[in-house]
């Protein structure tokens, strides 16, 4: 589903942050990302969503076939890429709820399928509101505005449920959540599981994988992969640190 | 402009104002001559092309269609229609109002009214007196609207201006608005254009407000992309009224709204939203003014504009605590967005307290569409153009969001919508 190969990557020609990142994920499988801060896990989850600002210097990345790097963030997002965003930016005027449908919509249309209703949308927005466990006033409020940090990783979930994406990317969904939030972001994470669905979850801490359970689990530092191997993996870092593994 | 001026002065049939009142008024704009950018109050607003044009009045243009989309929902929409500054009469409807209230053309107004409405004429009151002087000279009609103590008036009364298909028309109202003690009313005036000739219009608006009085106005200036609009609205508050206005300016080649009140006595509140949208090369200038003279007066302000294109916007805003004005709490705002790299904005609050116990704030912002906000949005499968549409009308709807009455409220939203969807965002 996606191949990265050999990525380098730097904000406007100073240092490089991404240096050398090789990565390959198959339909159906879930990816854990761990590393310390600075890593450079957030850029590769920004550059895999199309984010400006950033020049990839060499590598390739195909996503379904087709050259990632190549396409405008909307392409990617039509295609069935979804960023979990860290901080999720609040946008004052635009309404949650109208917000959702026409991301939904300007999906469809670009896949060429028929816009969803007013009506059917709604039921299915409401389904997936009481699997979050959030309230339906979220749907009347502004876009991320004045939403605690907890309110707007179920947001960005709420979202992700609503696309139903091929690939989704988690960039440290788990942050700032309390254990109970910690386990509905859960839940609705593998609810979307499907052996033609992946999830990349780019986490620090090894909690979140208790409940979303990955097949890989490979260790970011200084820009690249210094090590992979499976869910246990991460026990290990948990128990050690990431100190030893950089040392190697 | 001279020699048209004083030809068009000896042209002028039949007026509200004497034949020797005119001349003096004439007189004395000549002597004074149109604003010249060497003055602070005009220094980005530039009219000196004014010098060599010549411009006529028109009388006795007769349109057939209202040229306005405005609905009101229920009830009688009360609407006085003026064409080049002249009354159309069976394009206006005043229906089922109070007998005790006036709501009349000016000149039909001083055949029944003249004491009053003349002691107001005479009394307008502005420290630049040039427009008032072409005013005076020139002014052909427009409303007058006077409201008995204690009468709410429902329904709001539309006023609508009009400017017709000749090229180079120049026309002048003059308008009255009397509120009397624990009144309240809502107007909406809004200014057209039948087609896309070169016009002048200049409107003065007295506004007085009796104690306890309340007042909504709102505003839209939408005329073609070759007139020039100037416009000067005085407002004198009298003890605890209140007064609110929305104002939201789309057209015109050049524009120009000087929006100043005058809070007489203490308690007296008012609240003033601009909003602004500016493309290709439209100038758009908002100086607003605010003299707080007694205590326990309130002020907020907040005007916002989109700019693209060529276009170029100013914002004044002045805001003068005199002194023994004290609890005065004063909120100024002015926020702007650049959509293109030629666009310009200009934007200047000004504050002069002279008085020591009084709580007043000023910010101007100027800036671009915010570029995570763009991501998000298009990480989320929204075009860019979607993105920034949404962007930009979400930030031009928090001022569409103040307006209270629904029908007005709902007939500029689709306004703005549509100028910025055709020419913003294509």
């Amino acid at each position: 589903m996606l191949t990265i190969k050999n990525l380098h990557a730097n904000i406007g020609n100073k240092k490089e942050i991404l240096t050398g990142l090789n990565l390959e994920i198959k339909s159906g499988e879930v990816h854990a990302i761990m590393g310390p801060n600075g890593s450079g896990k957030s850029t590769m989850a920004n550059i895999l969503a199309g984010k400006e600002g950033y020049e990839v210097s060499q590598g390739s990345v195909e996503f379904l076939g087709e050259d990632l790097l190549a396409l405008a963030p909307e392409e990617r997002a039509a295609k069935g890429l979804f960023l979990a965003f860290q901080y999720p930016v609040e946008i004052p005027g635009v309404n949650n709820m109208f917000f959702l449908k026409t991301a939904l919509n300007s999906i469809r249309k670009k896949r060429g399928e028929p816009e969803l209703d007013a009506y059917d949308f709604l039921k299915k927005v409401k389904e997936l509101l009481k699997e979050l466990d959030m309230d339906e006033s979220f749907l009347k409020r502004a876009l991320n505005e004045g939403f605690s940090g907890g309110e707007k990783k179920r947001n960005e979930m709420l979202q992700m449920l609503v696309l139903q994406p091929t690939l989704t990317i988690l960039d440290e969904t788990d942050s700032g959540l309390d254990i109970d939030a910690l386990q509905v972001v859960a839940k609705g994470v593998n609810s979307l599981r499907r052996a033609d669905r992946s999830i990349i979850v780019v986490t620090h801490y090894q909690r979140l994988l208790d409940y979303i359970v990955p097949d890989y689990v490979h260790v970011l530092s200084g820009g690249r992969l210094i090590k992979s191997g499976g869910k246990e993996l991460a026990l290990e870092l948990e128990k050690s640190g990431y100190g030893w593994i950089e040392k190697v | 402009m001279k020699q048209s001026l004083e030809q068009n002065l000896k042209q002028i049939s039949s007026s509200v104002v004497s034949p020797e009142n005119r001349s003096v008024a004439l007189n004395n704009f000549l002597v004074q001559g149109f604003p010249t950018r060497r003055e602070e109050n005009w220094r980005y607003t530039d009219l000196s092309f004014l010098k060599e044009a010549a411009f006529t009045l028109s009388e006795n243009t007769i349109i057939d269609r209202l040229q306005t989309g405005f609905k009101v929902g229920k009830g009688n929409v009360h609407r006085l229609v003026f064409i080049d500054a002249c009354f159309s009469e069976s394009l206006s409807s005043v229906k089922a109002l109070d007998e005790q209230c006036t709501v009349l053309p000016l000149k039909q107004a001083l055949a029944t009214n003249s004491e009053i409405i003349r002691k107001y004429l005479a009394n307008a009151h502005q420290e630049d007196t040039r427009f008032l002087n072409l005013n005076n000279a020139f002014m052909s009609d427009g409303y007058v609207i006077l409201v008995p103590k204690g009468m709410v008036i429902e329904n709001p009364i539309h006023l609508l201006f009009i400017s017709s298909d000749k090229d180079n028309v120049m026309s002048f109202s003059r308008n009255i608005i009397l509120a009397e003690e624990n009144s309240a009313l809502t107007v909406f005036e809004e200014h057209l254009s039948m087609d896309g000739q070169t016009t002048f219009a200049n409107h003065i608006t007295q506004v007085v407000l009796g104690a306890g009085a309340r007042l909504d106005r709102y505003k839209l200036q939408n005329q073609n992309e070759r007139a020039i609009h100037i416009a000067q609205t005085l407002v004198d508050q009298k003890r605890d009224s209140q007064f609110k206005s929305y104002q939201v300016t789309l057209g015109a080649a050049l524009s120009r709204e000087d929006l100043n009140i005058s809070q007489r006595d203490q308690g007296a509140s008012c609240a003033l939203y601009g909003l602004y949208l500016a493309e290709a090369k439209q100038h758009q200038d908002h100086h607003t003014r605010i003299d707080h003279l007694a205590a326990h007066g309130n002020s907020v302000e907040y005007y916002k504009g989109v700019l693209t294109g060529q276009a170029k916007g100013v914002f004044n805003g002045k805001v003068v605590v005199h002194p023994n004005a004290q609890k005065i709490n004063s909120q100024q705002t002015n926020k702007n967005l650049l959509l293109s790299n030629a666009a310009e904005m200009n934007t200047k609050p000004e504050l002069e307290i002279y008085a020591d116990d009084v709580s007043c704030a000023h910010g101007a912002t100027i800036g671009q569409v915010d570029s995570e906000s763009l991501f998000y949005l298009r990480s989320r499968g929204l075009d860019s153009v979607s993105a920034m549409s949404l962007l930009v009308q979400a930030f031009a709807d928090e001022i569409v969001e103040t307006f209270e009455h629904k029908d007005i409220s709902d007939y500029l939203r689709e306004m703005t919508h549509a100028k910025m969807s055709t020419h913003f965002l294509s």
